[in-house]
């Protein structure tokens, strides 16, 4: 049988839990009631690259006169790589009735789309690869509905053509990416036309985590000369792995992320990902400030394509950049 | 504002009740902890969003994804029954292999269902937020509710669940003791699957990696279900005496108390989330406050019920 003491503690203590809760609820409603504009923001993951655009969203916003704490407010969210926290924020957002959202990665921005249906809050995504396929908007020049954003498509065959002109000889390239990852088979069909088209020859060594990273990387090794770092979030999180095998083996590596040269590989040519975001918040703007349809503007590209370059792990994998091109880069890390 | 987050802590809770059942019916009935799950909810949503793509009715789809699931529990108890894995190394194979499988079935990494026809559009026309709307997603977790009890007294019910009791009693009287858990774990991953066939309808899409984290969340839910369902039956026993000689001790209560847990625990563990994201907890410190819920869950039960006296109450 039970005591009643052994019922009426949990009792006390879940009642005293309930009454917290409610109390925290009552709080924070009673302070956000003012005229002050509310911007959900909610990402998948933390990365460096989703973070970076996050906070080019932030000061791109001041530039149009929305500054932090004085006419706008933020949420941000962190799904923390569940999918069922993502759809939770976006209901959370809707149901707050923010003037905005903007959702970082496509499963991010697929669940605020679906819990936006029938209503009218407007949501500017970023970094969504390609936002057609996966049925966010009905096309780039014309997105319908209530969306619009920015594509982070990267100039992969302008990357593939600096590799070229930096390692003429190269012949077959492997790749390290995440076929679990959203944008992954719009990515790798562009890696394949491009290789075609330069005449090149792919390796893939496909990961599912940051853990497989190294591994993958040294199965690459004697297979080909030079490595492509995938454009995958995943291989961006342990790219540390992969510049290792890069360095110790004397392989070129040609990063995809440009937030990533900073770490190692010879360089890149693509956008900086704070551009991304500020391109958004000019979109955002757009919407709640001069009253524009979201579903009229066209989704945005970042097309300011810049060199950024790595000298020490250049020549730490025996690559001589040309002084052309060094010139002409937007960043040199030593 | 308390509305809100209730509603979608219902809408999460509803949905996600048949993975949670799958879970309890494997970890608490059948007394094996089946890792697979993680693999049969993304295999589910694969399969059903493949066919909805391809054109199938929402309801053939949903059955698709059944069928598949249900072959992906009893893969799971090939391995264990059959090759001699331990159980929950062949939980762990089956998720890993089905990463794979799913990849395949998709053909990509995510697929958009935003646009498709599905088995919710009809529900979702009545307002995602309007009462109607729960109401018309809380029918498939109390029908299976409903079902699974009646299940649970039949014959093949009593076998499964006295063959996870105690297997070697089953034994010793003569039985086979494979088909049991083959039917029980083919079961439980065909409810997790068709539960990942209506969450991918719900959110619009499938990808491969929104099984990640089920397993989690299922234990979660589980384990604050059981609290709350010996806070109620206490609570029960406080007010109305014992009555255990009734005919309604006939009915399977113990089901029930299992597979209602689950179902509130679910709710419970959603309603968390809300409150977590609603509070303005810093978004890494998500985790560590569902985290935090569930100790609270088994340090009430550990501190409120002693083990004997919960062994003792039949609800």
């Amino acid at each position: 049988m039970l005591h009643k003491s052994h019922v009426r503690i949990p009792l006390v203590i879940l009642t005293l839990a309930l009454a917290f809760f409610l109390l925290a609820l009552a709080n924070n409603s009673i302070a956000g009631k003012d005229k002050i504009l509310e911007v959900g923001i909610t990402q998948i993951v933390a990365h460096p690259g989703i973070d970076a655009i996050r906070n080019g969203f932030i000061a791109g916003m001041k530039e149009h006169g929305l500054v932090d704490g004085q006419n706008i407010k933020y949420d941000f969210q962190n799904a923390q790589g569940q999918m069922q926290v993502a759809v939770s924020i976006a209901q959370k957002f809707v149901s707050d009735r923010v003037n905005l959202i903007f959702p970082i990665t496509t499963p991010s921005a697929q669940a605020v789309i679906k819990a936006a249906r029938g209503t009218d809050i407007p949501i500017v995504f970023g970094a969504v690869t390609d936002p057609v396929a996966a049925g966010i908007v009905k096309s780039f020049e014309k997105p319908g509905g209530n969306v619009t954003g920015t594509s982070d498509v990267l100039p992969i065959k302008a990357q593939f053509t600096l590799l070229k002109q930096v390692v003429p000889d190269v012949k077959t390239v492997g790749v390290v990416f995440n076929p679990g990852e959203s944008n992954a088979d719009f990515v790798m069909g562009q890696v394949e036309q491009a290789a075609k088209k330069l005449d090149f020859k792919l390796v893939k060594a496909p990961v599912a985590n940051t853990s497989e990273v190294q591994q993958a990387a040294q199965s690459l090794v004697g297979r080909c000369d030079a490595i492509y770092s995938g454009a995958s979030n995943t291989v961006d999180g342990a790219i540390e792995g992969l510049i290792k095998v890069s360095e110790s083996n004397k392989i070129p590596l040609l990063m995809a992320a440009s937030s990533s040269v900073a770490k190692g590989g010879f360089g890149t040519v693509g956008f900086d990902y704070f551009d991304v975001g500020k391109k958004s918040a000019d979109l955002a703007a757009m919407i709640l400030l001069q009253g524009k349809k979201a579903g009229d503007i066209p989704v945005a590209r970042v097309t300011n394509y810049k060199y950024y370059f790595n000298l020490s792990a250049a020549k730490a994998t025996g690559v001589k950049i040309p002084e052309d091109l060094l010139s002409k880069a937007a960043k040199v890390y030593k | 504002m308390i509305w809100p987050v209730a509603s979608s802590a219902l809408q999460q809770g509803f949905l996600f009740a048949l993975a949670i059942y799958g879970i309890v019916i494997s970890f608490r009935m059948l007394n094996f902890p089946d890792l697979t799950v993680d693999g049969s909810f993304t295999l589910g949503a694969a399969v059903c969003a493949v066919s909805l793509v391809g054109g199938f009715n929402p309801i053939v789809a949903m059955f698709f994804a059944a069928i598949a699931g249900f072959l992906a529990g009893t893969g799971t108890v090939i391995l264990h029954r059959k090759l001699g894995i331990s159980k929950l190394l062949s939980g762990i194979l089956a998720m890993m292999v089905l990463y794979s499988i799913n990849l395949r079935v998709m053909g990509r990494a995510n697929i958009s269902l935003l646009t498709t026809p599905n088995i919710m559009s009809p529900l979702e026309s009545l307002g995602i937020n309007s009462p109607a709307y729960l109401v018309g997603l809380a029918i498939l977790p109390i029908t299976v509710l409903i079902l699974c009890c009646y299940l649970a007294a039949t014959h093949l019910g009593l076998f499964m669940r006295a063959t996870g009791d105690n297997e070697f009693m089953v034994r010793g009287l003569g039985v086979n003791t494979d088909w049991p858990v083959f039917l029980g774990l083919g079961f439980s991953n065909m409810l997790v699957a068709i539960c990942g066939a209506m969450v991918a309808q719900s959110q619009g899409f499938a990808d491969v990696s929104m099984g990640i984290g089920l397993i989690i969340t299922g234990l979660a839910a589980l384990i604050i279900g059981e609290t709350a369902m010996d806070g109620l039956s206490g609570l029960r026993r406080m007010i109305w005496r014992h009555r255990s000689n009734s005919r309604w001790a006939l009915l399977p209560w113990d089901t029930f108390k299992q597979l209602g847990g689950a179902l509130l625990g679910g709710l419970l563990y959603f309603l968390a989330i809300g409150i977590c994201l609603r509070i303005g907890l810093a978004p890494t410190d998500l985790k560590l406050g569902t985290g935090a819920l569930v100790i609270l869950g088994i340090a009430l039960r550990f501190r409120g019920a002693t083990v004997e006296s919960y062994a003792k109450s039949n609800w």
